[in-house]
């Protein structure tokens, strides 16, 4: 029965989303405003039918309804109700109708957003795109994704979800923070492809989703956190980023989407780069499409894929029409899409802008490059390659200090022109704290040059917005005669998406920093010990006291019992372990992590012990891991921080008047300084 | 500050990097422990039963037999060059996890190069017209006149 | 078309339509690894401790003139298990024979699990450990069962990356013989 419900519901939203396409293309087309509202009207209609499915799927996984294929594949009677929820997500048909749910919510959300406006050509034709990326979703599971297919013997117990995604509760969390983010990025598509569409290819459409898609990118980059965190506490290894394909696939349209963010500013202020603003809204877009087919059409190896299945060659046409129709819209738009603007100097806020997107533009060029290049060299020469980790590094470290070096400087930048006298007022301090950061390290040992420049722009750009800050505060306090605390408040206030956006800036220096000290510091070894033999890695010392078994229903536990000391303190006793599931024929690792402020001890257990009178664990002590999902929270709390602009339905952010070329704000002190521009 | 002061103050800060880097930059006096080599020839070979991780960083038995594999080639003596080698001849490229700069590797090395060059070129092109066009000095009531045409095409 | 930007859109257009061409190629194929060049080169020498016989060592060199069929395999892997019975037809047919060997080398297991499961799935040709992987790397192994064929006079001249059927066997015994 629940199959039918959900199967049912299933149905009815294709048929409204179809119903949706039609309405609203007609009323377009004939001119037909009421036509228009009926298809906006359909787009809560498949909001509620997408509730219903997934309400029916997750009845079936919490009442273990064996007889849906999809719940006999990833669920099991010995399942926690935990992971049994999220069985959900634990494999394709399921993300496909996560993905639907998500997609109609973003849908709903915007219609009701543009309630005002939604004859206004522009809303509708975005609602119209929407529509029909709905209706893909919705076909996907009609035919190859179909969560619903009833299976004819219906067995005692189900084979419960892949043992990785039931070890964590972050499983709860990290794909569907992932897929708001992924799936956000249609609100922006959507109205870019109307913008086409409908000629008005002006900023409007940029201050009409310019909230989407900072939402959209705050919960990709919660996503991704979330993700390497995931794979840093549950998959054992050591690392939290391995350059797999399915990483790779989020991080493509997070490094489109972040140029995006910087680069429509450059539009919103001055009316350039329409053509590139288009081409990498559409573009992130197409990177979900790609990354979801990348990874869920089983072409590639990797760790999470789930292989084998029709939906391939469905991703792969729906992507080359997206990709062909948006590449034919912007040519035939071209006239219309020339700027008016134009860069007054190379020292200005737009150039700065113009080299970040380079940057980022580069560096999503060489992980796309890098994650297809097996494909494409089995396609064109049959030859079988890999491309991992030292490539990556290789390619994407300069480019990373590069784009580190743009954000420390930047912002001190003003728009249009900045004039040599202005840029050392602002640069200079921040420029010497960089220097010698740089000078502190080296003398304190480090020898890896990528690390010691890394730790120099992050102390080179910390002290930026430090000063920044400071400035706008200090101008206040004097002005108002206001606390430090009511004063920065307001400050940031008085203008979200300048200071959101130097908050987000912070939190990525943090995670740069993070990421060249693991890179940098820090020991590993693996070491066979006997019952109460102890080891030193590091300034640690473990010793081994003895294993446990524990067998429950859903899976057998053998962990090793580690005794960690540190000069003679007892840090407490860790049990890495090793779980065996049912339904998988090698065990899964677990390691046992001692975190700290600056480093982790991270122990995991290699091989399981037959005996019990010895084992092979390793042992690595990892620098400043912990920081990296700090700044991850950083980067979050700045995305909030941006979304609180003032709330309008129409966003005005045209060009105001030139004044003198302004910073993020300008060093002569003014009752109010002048509220410079975001830089989110 | 004052104009020589402050170019001053530049050219220290250049300086001082510089220098900074040079020294970081400098090798290790020595040669690379073997622990050292087994590190770095492993962080560039594929586990074969993992799926996108190097053998250093694995746990698997594989990747271990492999560790302990060029720990006994490099007292045997061989070549980092020499061990990357003998495995391309059993596994072929697919061991590699950083393609070698031949063959077709020389397509994912050269091409973000040229994808580089050719923004930056764009780039250079976009500042240098801006540059050659005449000023223009547009009043207040212009630049709100071209936002409305802009909004409302 | 005089507007550049519709030159570069058409260009834009044609790469990304050769790559969705390229990538469409790939769809339904599989992405595995297919092995490496180790096919008509000398077998890498094995000296592999016996598995049930304690101090008994095998090695390559002393089946030379033989056609030898090396099997890698271990008994938690599923695969393993169910070419077992394949296995056991293809040895009792070839046994006798006197000009074919087999060799079962177990690949990441201990000794006492590998022992067991012989002896549950009832394997009697000569079965050894690889205690260090050694043998497995030097024959490009990324995982088990895979099975090799090797020449009378020490070339590897077959092999299967995937479970074996009885048919298999055959063909790569006969390959074995063909040298």
């Amino acid at each position: 029965m629940k199959a039918t419900i959900g199967f049912l519901a299933i149905a009815l939203g294709t048929a409204s989303a179809a119903l949706g396409v039609a309405n609203i293309a007609m009323g377009l087309f004939r001119g037909r405003p009421d036509q228009i509202r009926t298809g906006r009207r359909l787009v809560f209609i498949v909001l509620a039918f997408t509730i219903v499915a997934v309400g029916a799927m997750e009845w079936a996984l919490l009442t273990h309804d064996f007889s849906i294929e999809y719940v006999a594949d990833n669920n099991a009677r010995a399942t926690p109700l935990l992971f049994t929820i999220t069985g959900l997500w634990a494999s394709l048909e399921g993300s496909i109708l996560l993905w639907a749910l998500i997609l109609a919510g973003y849908l709903a959300f915007t219609a009701h957003r543009f309630r005002h406006r939604a004859t206004d050509p522009r809303v509708a034709w975005a609602t119209l795109v929407g529509l029909i990326v709905a209706l893909f979703f919705f076909a996907l599971m009609l035919g190859p994704a179909n969560p619903f297919t009833v299976s004819t013997t219906v067995p005692l117990d189900g084979a419960g979800p892949n043992p990785l995604l039931q070890n964590h509760p972050l499983m709860a969390f990290h794909p569907p923070m992932l897929y708001l983010g992924y799936v956000g990025f249609t609100i922006p598509f959507s109205f870019a492809i109307a913008a086409l569409a409908t000629g008005r290819v002006g900023e409007g459409w940029l201050a009409d989703t310019r909230r989407t898609t900072l939402v959209a990118w705050g919960f990709l980059t919660a996503g991704i956190i979330l993700g390497a965190w995931w794979s840093y506490e549950v998959l054992g290894w050591g690392g939290f980023w391995a350059w797999d394909p399915v990483e790779n696939a989020s991080l493509l349209p997070w490094l489109t989407a972040t140029a995006f963010i910087h680069s429509l500013m450059v539009q919103e202020r001055r009316g350039m780069l329409r053509v590139w603003n288009l081409s990498l809204v559409i573009a992130t877009f197409c990177l979900t499409i790609l990354g979801t087919f990348l990874t869920r059409s089983g072409v590639l190896n990797s760790v999470h894929a789930f292989s084998d299945s029709a939906i391939g060659s469905w991703l792969l046409t729906f992507l080359g029409l997206v990709a062909g129709g948006s590449i034919a819209l912007i040519a035939w738009r071209a006239d219309a899409l020339r700027a008016p603007g134009r860069i007054d100097s190379a020292v200005s806020r737009e150039a700065a802008f113009l080299g970040n997107n380079l940057a980022f533009a580069a560096l999503a060029f060489v992980v796309l490059l890098g994650t297809v290049f097996p494909l494409l060299a089995e396609a064109l020469r049959g030859e079988q390659l890999s491309v991992g980790e030292p490539y990556f590094d290789t390619m994407a470290t300069p480019i990373g200090l590069a784009i580190l070096f743009l954000m420390a400087a930047a912002p001190a930048l003003g728009w249009r022109a900045t004039s040599g006298e202005v840029l050392t007022r602002r640069l200079m301090v921040p420029a010497w704290v960089g220097g010698l950061t740089m000078v502190v390290t080296v003398v304190a040992g480090t020898r890896s040059l990528a690390a010691v420049v890394a730790f120099g722009l992050a102390g080179f750009a910390l002290a930026g917005v430090a000063r920044s800050v400071g400035v706008g505060v200090r101008a206040r306090r004097r002005a108002d005669e206001e606390g430090w605390v009511r004063a920065a408040t307001r400050t940031v206030m008085s203008n979200p998406r300048l200071y959101g956006g130097l908050v987000v800036h912070v939190g990525v220096v943090i995670i740069a920093v993070a990421l060249a000290s693991f890179a940098t510091f820090g020991a590993k070894r693996e070491v066979r010990l006997e019952r109460g033999e102890s080891v030193d890695v590091g300034s640690y010392t473990v010793t081994f006291l003895g294993t446990d078994l524990e067998r429950t229903a859903q899976k057998t536990t053998k962990s090793a019992r580690l005794r960690l000391e540190r000069g003679g303190d007892v840090l407490g006793v860790y049990a890495p372990s090793i779980s065996t599931f049912p339904n998988a024929n090698s065990g899964i690792g677990t390691p046992s992590v001692r975190t700290g402020l600056f480093e982790d001890v991270y122990l995991t257990l290699v091989s399981s012990p037959s005996e019990s009178e010895r084992v092979t664990v390793g042992v690595a002590v990892n620098s400043m891991v912990l920081w990296l999902w700090i700044g991850g929270g950083v980067m979050a709390a700045g995305t909030i921080v941006a979304l609180l602009a003032v709330r309008a339905h129409e966003p005005r952010t045209r060009a105001r008047p030139a004044a003198a070329p302004a910073g993020p704000v300008d060093d002569t002190p003014s009752p109010r300084p002048e509220p410079a521009e975001a830089t989110v | 500050m004052n104009p020589r002061a402050r170019n001053g103050s530049w050219i220290a800060l250049g300086l001082v990097v510089i220098v900074t880097l040079w020294v970081a930059a400098r090798p290790e006096p020595g040669t690379p422990s073997v622990r050292d080599r087994v590190r770095s020839v492993s962080s560039e070979l594929r586990c074969v039963d993992c799926q996108s991780q190097s053998v250093a960083v694995s746990s698997t038995s594989s990747a271990r037999a492999f560790r302990a594999d060029i720990r006994r080639r490099i007292e045997a003596g061989e070549s980092n060059a020499e061990i990357r080698r003998a495995y391309v001849e059993t596994y072929g490229e697919f061991i590699l996890l950083k393609p070698a700069g031949s063959g077709l590797g020389v397509f994912l090395w050269a091409l973000p190069v040229v994808v580089v060059l050719m923004g930056a070129g764009g780039v250079a092109l976009v500042l240098a017209r801006s540059r050659r066009q005449p000023r223009l000095t547009a009043t207040e009531d212009d630049e709100a006149l071209v936002a409305d045409a802009r909004e409302h095409p | 078309m005089r507007n550049p930007s519709r030159w570069i859109a058409i260009g834009i257009a044609a790469v990304v339509a050769l790559f969705g061409v390229a990538l469409a190629t790939q769809v339904g194929s599989d992405p595995s690894y297919a092995g490496g060049a180790i096919l008509q080169r000398r077998a890498p020498d094995f000296d592999l401790p016996l598995l049930d016989v304690d101090g008994a060592r095998v090695n390559l060199t002393s089946l030379r003139g033989q056609s030898v069929i090396v099997n890698f395999w271990n008994s938690w892997c599923l695969p393993c298990r169910a070419e077992a019975p394949a296995l056991l037809e293809f040895w009792d047919r070839h046994a006798g024979d006197g000009d074919v060997a087999m060799v079962g080398i177990v690949r990441d297991e201990s000794p006492s699990a590998a022992r067991k499961g012989a002896r549950e799935d009832g394997f009697d040709w000569t079965l050894a450990i690889d205690p260090d992987g050694q043998a497995a790397i030097a024959y490009g192994t990324t995982g088990q069962p895979e099975t090799f064929a090797i020449s009378p006079a020490g070339v590897v001249t077959g092999k299967q990356l995937s479970e074996v059927s009885v048919d298999d066997l055959e063909a790569l015994l006969a390959r074995a013989r063909a040298g």
